[in-house]
């Protein structure tokens, strides 16, 4: 889900005022985009904390704005350690865009499995990003495999890659030399030796 | 060998005054964790290389990568013992880099989060300034 601000309408601006604002454990925001009227909000740190350590960008606007938005900059502190203000663009609550999703394995295989891709691109809301996507891998016996389109999808999600594209396979081992490349290795180091042999002599 | 320019355009600089906080390599880049300095001060060539081996020591084995983001590109100079005063500068004794506040010295990726604390805690004990520990940032807007 994406991140609630509670956001405050931001009368005061200019340096000494943001920097009361922060005192007060606000950090000033603001808010453009889509043709509308340039807002000047201040947001609870910890909320533009949460966002920052969830990596999440989309975001549903609270209180003296109620729109969704993405964050377009974050200023940072000196030491990189406190955000001091953040630049929120306007954007379309039914926005869907392209994300990397991780692909997760649950259950017990029959036997060894093998995961051929861990992530996958697909188009999500932007409101409603899954956290992935879970293949169910108890049913897999020896032989079997799970392709991308056997992987249940969250609502509104749909899969960019091909959905033949295999995730998972079980009991796959890579395949022994062939007898004949095996033969010929024998012969080549055969050969190798009786020349050394005979530089000896 | 320490670290030392390969060629520069003067022997001796004037030893300045180091203001302000960084501005640049500011950020984890390479890695995930990076040590970053909370103090100002110079950084002998060989106290860099005193930390990247106590650091490569300790992650030797897990897999894990090391990045110096220091370099010594300034010469200090000193006067050698019992000299009288004058007959100008002394001559390049050392190589130095310059840290300010906010500045990432060293990376490290591919490790987890303890062994990333445990490695900068050795190292950091071979620094002259104080440091922490940072993760990278997260690509959140710019």
């Amino acid at each position: 889900m994406a991140e609630l601000f509670q956001a405050e309408a931001r009368e005061l601006t200019g340096s000494a005022n943001t920097r009361r604002l922060r005192r007060a454990g606000m950090v000033p925001a603001i808010l453009y985009g889509q043709g509308k009227d340039v807002v000047h909000l201040s947001i609870p740190e910890s909320q533009v904390n949460s966002a920052v350590r969830n990596n999440q960008p989309y975001i549903q606007l609270e209180g003296a704005s109620t729109e969704s938005a993405q964050i377009q900059e974050l200023q940072w502190d000196a030491l990189g350690s406190t955000v001091l203000h953040v630049d929120l663009t306007r954007m379309d609550a039914n926005a869907m865009i392209e994300v990397d999703l991780t692909i997760s394995l649950t259950g017990d295989a029959g036997a060894s499995i093998n995961q051929v891709i861990r992530t996958t691109t697909a188009v999500v809301p932007a409101m409603n990003i899954p956290n992935g996507l879970v293949a169910d891998i108890s049913s897999l016996n020896d032989g079997d495999s799970i392709s991308l389109g056997d992987i249940e999808l969250p609502e509104k999600v749909s899969l960019l890659s091909d959905p033949s594209t295999v995730v998972v396979t079980c009991g796959a081992v890579a395949a022994p030399e062939t007898p004949a490349e095996e033969a010929t290795v024998a012969d080549d180091a055969g050969s190798n030796e009786t020349e050394e042999s005979g530089g000896d002599e | 060998m320490a670290l030392m320019p390969r060629r520069i355009k003067h022997r001796k600089v004037q030893r300045g005054r180091i203001k302000g906080n960084a501005t640049r390599g500011n950020k984890v880049v390479f890695g995930e964790y990076g040590l970053q300095s909370l103090q100002a001060g110079w950084i002998k060539a060989q106290t860099i290389e005193a930390g990247r081996i106590a650091a490569q020591q300790y992650i030797r084995g897990d897999g894990g990568k090391l990045y110096v983001r220091l370099f010594p590109h300034r010469s200090i100079t000193s006067t050698p013992l019992e000299t009288r005063m004058g007959k100008g500068k002394g001559e390049p004794e050392a190589w130095v880099a310059t840290v300010k506040p906010g500045t990432i010295l060293y990376e490290l990726g591919g490790v987890s989060e303890q062994q990333a604390r445990v490695c900068f805690a050795r190292l950091a004990h071979k620094l002259p300034v104080k440091v922490r520990l940072v993760k990278q940032r997260p690509k959140l807007g710019s």
